[in-house]
């Protein structure tokens, strides 16, 4: 999951950067809102956090222009401003939840789970396709009864695989969402680590839950639908 | 209720007065009549044939029928014995006491319903009593008519006076109760409402003017207390969101402790910056109330700028900024030395700040008069002129991320007006952007 995080305090950032790439999310950040609103227009983001007061243009702004270009990407918005006039305008501009500063982390991340998994069929942290499930606070997957142990990119990879079943994704699209601008890697990248993935889901099972779809992508088998 | 009772008042006395006057005249009427008749008696033989001729202006006219017709009477009393003597037909009435006294009376007596009003004469040496009188009918009739004309002009006084007096009162009342009403809704949560003026520039119009002109002074200031409330609030919460997401994500896990120094040298950060916050917010607090005093004391002012500018120059010799110095020597001072020393190490840290490598600061300290006044330049980007009348404000910075990153907390402007004002001088921005900014600090002698 790729996220964009704008905040103008550098620490801050720092901070919320380093505990969400440990959360295994790949992060954005941009100090400023005219950075933050060139990123989100450009990258496929999955979530996007915003600072309201920022130097330039303020994150109430940059979430208007990001809502014009009619980009639905949640965006979690933070502030130290606390008033209901505050939140109204934040939310009424498009924002899709608002945090007061100081929060806790494990609040941050709690919301960042909910606000991703909105879009999808999922109705709580766990993610579960036919026998398979993935605890996105854990981070830990399972097949059946079987403890699947992964890597930071092939949990990744699988959640991204998870939020989206049964939709054929592209080596570019998984590739987007991957990973951050700093490391942009070859397609052929995202085929190393699907493998690396069906070694650990698929081996010795009967039904493959991953697809590939010559030409175009991979597919993560929803049995429901299949 | 007491206009009625005037008016009641009023009305009685008048309708006294307007009787007694009517009685007056019907009165000296009488007596003119008795003059006249007595005039006609004297030297007529009528005692001695106990005959009593009346004789007026008309002889053809019968005496009785014309004073029938006026509705007199005349007649002649013995004294001694109090047997009507002689008598014109026209009425009946007793003889009164009083008509026996040997001096002339005037009293009212009643006889078959009337009222006569009876005037007694002393007549012939004092013998015989004569008595005029005449029937009350017609006074009493009058003084009915009075008495309900006065009564009507009494009732019509009140129902108009007190009429108008409710519409006069309302009239004036409703503008009040405008007010009132609008007093009502004013809230902490809403000062917008205002008075709608009353069209007369009358007492209440000035006084919806006054309060109006009130509420604009409240509201200002409240929406400042508000801002204010709110940037202490936001710089507040800054530091702390700063270190609380650092805790939360340091101790995540396990990490080494190199990770461990940093997350805690950050944090130190915060917290001095926490610490100088709070004691900004502290010292205008104190300002505020008018509890922050001065210790003043003579002090060399000269000697205390050039001691703050060397306690500078170290931060200023890393950026290759040069610090020229202007100060007259010895410029004795009566003035709180801490204070001064803030106000002084603010603007010249400030204009360090501001200024970009390699860049110069002058430091200018001059006596003019029986004022001093320090002033401190740099070459830095300098102020916008829309920015420059908020300079002073608490929290207000023209470029919030970066005088954060220079360590700034946006209160000391703020103090430092508030330390020259309380020594009883001032202190003026001058700014150009592309030229640099100048603040100069001017401070009475005595």
């Amino acid at each position: 999951m790729r996220v964009l995080i704008v905040e103008d305090e550098p620490k801050m950032l720092g901070f919320l950067k380093q505990g969400l790439e440990e959360q295994r999310y790949v992060v954005d950040s941009a100090l400023n809102g005219d950075d933050g609103l060139h990123w989100a227009l450009n990258f496929p983001y999955d979530l996007i956090i915003l600072d309201v007061m920022l130097p330039g243009l303020d994150g109430l702004e940059v979430c208007q222009q990001i809502r014009n270009r009619r980009i639905l990407t949640p965006i979690l918005m933070l502030t130290a401003r606390d008033t209901i006039d505050d939140r109204v305008t934040g939310l009424d501009r498009g924002a899709d939840d608002y945090l007061v500063k100081p929060f806790a982390f494990r609040e941050l991340l709690a919301r960042m789970r909910a606000l991703l998994r909105r879009d999808t069929q999922h109705g709580s942290s766990v993610l579960q396709i036919g026998d398979l499930t993935l605890d996105t606070v854990s981070h830990s997957a399972r097949r059946g009864e079987k403890q699947i142990e992964l890597t930071t990119k092939e949990y990744e990879l699988l959640e991204f695989l998870m939020m989206h079943p049964n939709q054929v994704l592209s080596r570019t699209v998984i590739a987007e969402h991957l990973w951050n601008y700093d490391f942009s890697p070859e397609s052929n990248v995202v085929d190393v680590y699907i493998r690396y993935l069906r070694r650990k889901l698929d081996d010795g099972y009967e039904e493959k839950v991953i697809r590939t779809i010559r030409g175009t992508g991979y597919q993560l088998v929803h049995p429901d639908y299949a | 209720m007491i206009l009625c009772c005037i008016q009641v008042v009023l009305g009685g006395a008048f309708y006294i007065l307007i009787s007694n006057w009517l009685l007056g005249q019907s009165d000296s009427t009488l007596s003119a009549t008795a003059a006249q008749v007595s005039a006609t008696l004297q030297g007529a033989d009528l005692i001695d044939d106990g005959l009593l001729k009346f004789q007026f202006n008309d002889p053809d006219e019968p005496t009785d029928a014309f004073l029938q017709e006026r509705k007199f009477f005349i007649r002649l009393i013995n004294r001694r014995t109090g047997q009507i003597v002689e008598s014109s037909a026209s009425y009946e009435v007793a003889v009164s006491s009083q008509a026996l006294l040997p001096s002339a009376s005037y009293e009212t007596l009643r006889s078959a319903g009337t009222s006569m009003r009876v005037y007694s004469y002393p007549f012939d040496e004092g013998d015989y009593s004569l008595q005029v009188g005449v029937s009350l009918e017609e006074v009493n009739a009058t003084q009915a008519q009075i008495m309900r004309l006065t009564a009507l002009a009494v009732l019509i006084s009140i129902v108009l006076g007190g009429g108008t007096g409710l519409f006069l009162a309302n009239r004036a009342l409703v503008p009040i109760q405008a007010i009132t009403r609008t007093a009502q809704q004013i809230s902490e949560r809403d000062l917008s409402k205002r008075i709608t003026r009353p069209l007369v520039d009358d007492e209440l119009g000035q006084l919806a003017q006054t309060f109006n002109t009130m509420l604009d002074r409240v509201e200002g200031a409240f929406q400042r207390q508000q801002h204010f409330t709110a940037d202490a609030a936001h710089e507040l919460r800054t530091p702390l969101s700063i270190m609380q997401t650092g805790i939360d994500v340091v101790l995540s896990q396990a990490r080494d402790a190199a990770q461990y120094r940093a997350a805690l040298e950050a944090v130190q950060e915060e917290v001095q910056r926490l610490t100088s916050l709070t004691v900004g917010l502290l010292t205008l607090a104190r300002a505020d109330s008018h509890t922050l005093t001065l210790n003043r004391e003579v002090t060399d002012l000269s000697l205390l700028i050039n001691t703050v500018i060397d306690q500078v120059t170290a931060v200023a010799e890393q950026k290759q900024i040069t610090i020229q110095r202007e100060i007259v020597p010895c410029l004795a001072l009566n003035m709180d030395e801490g204070r001064i020393i803030q106000l002084a190490l603010n603007l010249i840290e400030n204009a360090v700040k501001y200024t970009p490598e390699g860049g110069a600061v002058t430091v200018i300290v001059v006596q003019t008069g029986d004022t001093v006044s320090l002033s401190v330049a740099d070459t830095g980007p300098g102020i916008p002129p829309e920015y420059l009348p908020r300079v002073f404000d608490r929290f207000y910075r023209t470029d919030r991320s970066r005088s954060r990153d220079q360590g700034g907390v946006g209160l000391g402007l703020a103090i430092a007006q508030h330390i020259a004002q309380l020594h009883g001088g001032e202190i003026n921005v001058w700014s150009q952007v592309g030229v640099g900014t100048r603040f100069t600090v001017t401070l009475p002698v005595s």
